[in-house]
């Protein structure tokens, strides 16, 4: 792929400036055409420089790149326009569009860039610093990829054929949360940093046809999707006294085959006052997976071991899915002012999956897993737009879904022949149910206000049905409601043309009730928890033009959240306490989650001539979110961060742009709940020559 | 090392390419002064001047881009008789006079937003905060676009929508097909959607979820007398003090698993 990122380039570098006016027979316009030179992008970091880079988008040290754009009118029929870009770091783009006014198009569009991930894993007090601790802890940046060609006959805003392929990547190697112990003379925590190599591809072809009939636009679509992968994910332990340490891994290949096709009638009748679309969708997805795990040894002095011996024999699945899905739409003006919507939607999903595993590499003792799901959801959706107040728009929607999902779970051993070990049937009802109002209002040019209130229930009915055996360190849930309440409110005031002041709150408020059933009878009648999870998040933001060269902005975020369940609270420590297990000492408390984040963006614009805008722009976050739980492990996120920039973009003469500016960014963690201090500065450079 | 390959690759790239580009000049015979940046420049000051004109209008030549609106969310909103004229296309497309005086095209006098988020940003001022949060789609960057997810002219995105017959994840399977299965055990949670459990425009913890720690999974799977439900073989409030659910080394598959039930592995 990169090699042919670079073919392109230069392709198009070429045509567009060369081949590009050779073959024009009827040259209707100028040809703009630019080149922007980003050579000094340099970053300069001290301190965590993965979690710079992760936080930033950005790599430590120097980036170069160039990127080109042209815009030609080959003929009054067709157009050319094309912008390309490449950077050190893999960073890259092309897009292209060739028009042949509204008879045909042809686009490219490919987007490659580089993500970069932190190895700092968690963080325990006293345990000190755990990344970069491994010797062999590979660089934790992926480079994914994008690149899609489509064809189409008609305009391109809407062809009445169009076919398009696509290649997605990812390569490289992220971190992961999954985490290792970590051991000193405190004890273990699960904190040292785990990564995973992935090497992922996918294709996709998608073919989409329109045709209208009778008044009838009828749309079909079918599309085709290969997916490759391989990951092998590593978790390394450490242990800060000098002995040996473990590596565990994963080493998987999940495959995946989709098929879909898909076909859909509209209509707008009554004088383009009604809407009226049924629309039929089938996929079918065929996976499989192989997976080994394997146990690695890390000597003291750091050596690692080969693998003489798997830690499992190689494991297989292989799982099937088919989907099907029936959509209805009616949109109709009642009246001039009030719109009614009306939509549906079945669907059925059936799965089957099997998959078989050994938990050693030599045992013939296999584990057999087999699962069938069959899912049949209904859902109704309603809706009244109302405009028929003065300056006001007024709309209400109620949508439910019932959802009726049955699964069939069977566990086998070789080991035992003829016997199975567990088989349980879990038929799960759902029902949804929600409404939403709103309202939109101008009452004069100074004003506009927007509220919009919602709430919804979702409540589910487990129902398990044990078959044979007992399941092993299986808890049932006998049910589960979550029930919602939402309010969104945005008042904006402008009192002058010049200002606009806007404050939005939102809030959320969301209660989870789940109910158990006893382990292994999964017997029912243990009473009804409630967890509950509430965000409140303010933004106020004021865009200020005093003067016309000049534009500031500000914004200010406060948002307030915390998840606080029957783990949390003094009820549970004191009636909780299993009669084995953890007492007193070790109580099973889990503290709540509570979050308080702070951010505040200023940036202004200024363009005193012309030729030359010169922006600033501050940014600085505050989240304060350190939870002292010793017993356990403190995830605060608990941080300072800094972002400021400042740059010009001046174009000192016709044919030349230059754009200097200078970031700094800086990140400060609470020692306590984080490593992931580090201060930054960039310096960057562009230079746009334009014919 | 790979570092500084790939630093050499890149400058072996750039040099080729413009040595391309000077060749392709020259044998072009040299280009013309750019008309574009003065487009721009102009449009920008066209704009100034531009004033509303009103959905209505708009609608006379984008018919179709006009009865897509008439069916988005965003239609919701739209007050007919607003008396700034900032209200339906013009909201995010700016005023359209001069738009229209010039008989239409591409980008003649309207603002095109394509890939830039700025213009949404003017009324989801929420989102452009959560993008500067320190775990985030790269939306600001460059690299993504609020396009990519949402459709400005069509249909929410929401759990269990029956507008639509896209599901509610495809969105984000678009891009994480690993996590779309099927799977021998699938978790639950995957029905209700990612946003059940991530914060998908930017986040304060990292892989964008909405709590860091144990409650994240214990809003729904937190019981009382959970732990009296334990067989003493799996004490989890002893696991708790390792870490969360999914980083201590236990359900470790969280969006599905193909070998074990627990999501282990």
């Amino acid at each position: 792929m990169k090699s042919f990122r670079l073919l392109l380039s230069v392709v198009l570098a070429t045509y567009m400036t060369g081949a590009g006016n050779l073959l024009l027979a009827q040259e209707t316009n100028a040809a703009p055409f630019s080149i922007t030179l980003a050579p000094l992008q340099y970053a300069d970091v001290k301190g965590n420089v993965g979690k710079f880079e992760a936080l930033n988008w950005m790599p430590n040290g120097a980036t170069e790149g160039i990127d080109v754009s042209f815009v030609k009118d080959i003929n009054k029929n067709i157009s050319l326009s094309v912008d390309g870009s490449e950077f050190s770091n893999d960073n890259g783009t092309a897009h292209l569009t060739l028009k042949d006014g509204d008879m045909s198009f042809l686009q490219i569009d490919y987007n490659a860039f580089r993500k970069y991930f932190d190895n700092t894993g968690g963080v325990y007090p006293g345990y000190g610093t755990v990344s970069g601790t491994k010797a062999n802890s590979p660089d934790l940046q992926m480079d994914i990829s994008y690149f899609k060609l489509e064809v189409g006959l008609g305009p391109i805003s809407d062809p009445f054929v169009d076919a398009v392929y696509e290649h997605d990547s990812k390569n490289g190697n992220k971190s992961l949360e999954q985490w290792s112990a970590a051991t000193s003379s405190l004890g273990s925590k699960n904190i040292a940093p785990g990564w995973e190599a992935i090497n992922e591809t996918v294709d996709k072809f998608n073919l989409a046809e329109k045709k209208e009939f009778a008044g009838i636009t009828l749309k079909g679509q079918q599309n085709f999707e290969v997916d490759y992968n391989n990951t092998v994910s590593e978790m390394p332990t450490t242990n800060y006294a000098a002995v040996a340490n473990t590596i565990t891994s994963y080493n998987e290949s999940p495959d995946a085959k989709l098929f879909g096709a898909g076909v859909r009638a509209e209509k707008w009748m009554l004088n383009d006052t009604t809407f009226v679309g049924l629309g039929y969708h089938y996929n079918h997805i065929h996976a499989t997976d192989s997976m080994q795990k394997d146990t690695q040894t890390i000597s003291a002095a750091g050596v690692i071991s080969p693998i003489v011996t798997p830690a499992t024999g190689w494991n297989y699945s292989h799982a099937s899915e088919d989907e099907h899905i029936l959509v209805g739409n009616l949109n109709s003006n009642l009246t001039p002012n009030l719109d009614f919507l009306a939509d549906a939607r079945y669907e059925h999903m059936g799965s089957e999956a099997a998959s078989d595993y050994f938990s050693t590499p030599t045992t013939t003792a296999e584990a057999l897993y087999q699962s069938n799901d069959h899912d049949d959801k209904v859902g109704e959706h309603v809706e009244l737009r109302y405009s028929g107040i003065s300056h006001t728009s007024l709309y209400a929607e109620a949508q439910t879904q019932q959802d009726r999902d049955s699964v069939w779970d069977f566990d086998y051993n070789t080991a035992s022949p003829g016997s199975t070990v567990f088989s349980f049937d879990r038929l799960n009802r759902t029902q949804n149910e929600s409404w939403k109002v709103g309202m939109d209002i101008v009452p004069n040019r100074f004003f506009i206000f927007r509220n919009e209130a919602s709430q919804s229930w979702e409540n589910s009915r487990y129902y398990n049905l044990v078959i044979h055996g007992t399941p092993s360190s299986d808890i049932f849930l006998d049910a589960l409601s979550v029930d919602t309440i939402e309010d969104t409110s945005t008042l904006t005031w402008k009192p002058y043309h010049w200002i606009q002041n806007s404050l939005k709150y939102q809030f959320n408020d969301t209660v989870y009730n789940p109910q158990a059933a006893s382990e292994g009878t999964a017997v029912s009648g243990y009473p009804v928890s409630e967890n509950h999870m509430l965000s409140s998040t303010f933004t106020y933001d004021i865009t200020v033009q005093p003067i016309d060269p000049l534009l500031l902005m500000f914004t200010y975020s406060h948002v307030e959240s915390y998840v606080r369940t029957v783990a949390a609270s003094g009820a549970y420590t004191a009636a909780g306490q299993p009669s084995t297990g953890p007492t007193s000492a070790v109580p099973p408390f889990i503290p709540e989650f509570n979050s308080g984040d702070n951010s505040w963006l200023f940036s202004d614009s200024y363009s005193p001539l012309e030729n030359l805008t010169w922006t600033n722009t501050v940014c600085y976050t505050l989240s304060d979110n350190y939870v002292n739980f010793n017993t356990g492990v403190p995830y605060g996120s608990d941080f300072k961060m800094l972002n400021f920039s400042t740059g010009l973009d001046w174009t000192f003469h016709k044919w030349l742009t230059v754009g200097p500016k200078y970031e700094h960014a800086s990140y400060r963690d609470n020692s306590l709940a984080g490593d992931g201090n580090y201060s930054a500065n960039i310096f960057m450079l562009t230079a746009k020559f334009t014919w | 090392m790979r570092t500084e390959r790939h630093s050499m690759i890149g400058k072996i790239k750039t040099l080729m390419m413009v040595l391309a580009l000077v060749f392709g000049l020259f044998w072009a015979g040299g280009v013309s002064v750019s008309q574009a940046d003065q487009n721009k420049v102009n449009q920008k000051l066209y704009l100034k001047k531009a004033t509303y004109v009103g959905t209505e209008t708009c609608a006379q030549c984008h018919d179709k881009e006009y009865k897509e609106y008439k069916l988005s969310t965003h239609y919701r909103i739209f007050v007919k008789d607003d008396t700034t004229g900032a209200e339906g296309c013009e909201t995010c497309h700016g005023p359209g006079s001069i738009h229209v005086d010039n008989g239409g095209g591409i980008g003649v006098g309207i603002i095109n937003p394509k890939k830039d988020p700025e213009i949404c940003f003017t009324c989801h001022t929420d989102k452009k905060m959560q993008f500067r949060l320190p775990y985030h789609h790269p939306v600001l960057e460059g690299k993504m676009s609020c396009t990519d997810c949402h459709d400005a002219h069509g249909v929410d995105v929401m759990p269990w929508t029956s507008t639509s017959e896209e599901g509610v994840n495809e969105v984000c399977f678009k891009c994480h097909t690993d996590k779309r299965g099927p799977f021998v055990w699938k978790h639950d949670a995957m029905n209700d959607g990612c946003s059940s459990c991530h914060q998908v425009h930017g986040s304060v913890n990292d892989k964008m979820l909405i709590s860091g720690d144990y409650n994240l999974c214990l809003r729904c799977h937190a019981t009382v007398l959970f732990s009296a439900l334990e067989s003493s073989a799996s004490y989890h409030s002893t696991r708790f003090q390792s870490g969360t659910c999914w980083s201590a080394g236990c359900h470790q598959a969280i969006h599905g698993s193909n070998f074990n039930d627990h999501l282990r592995y």
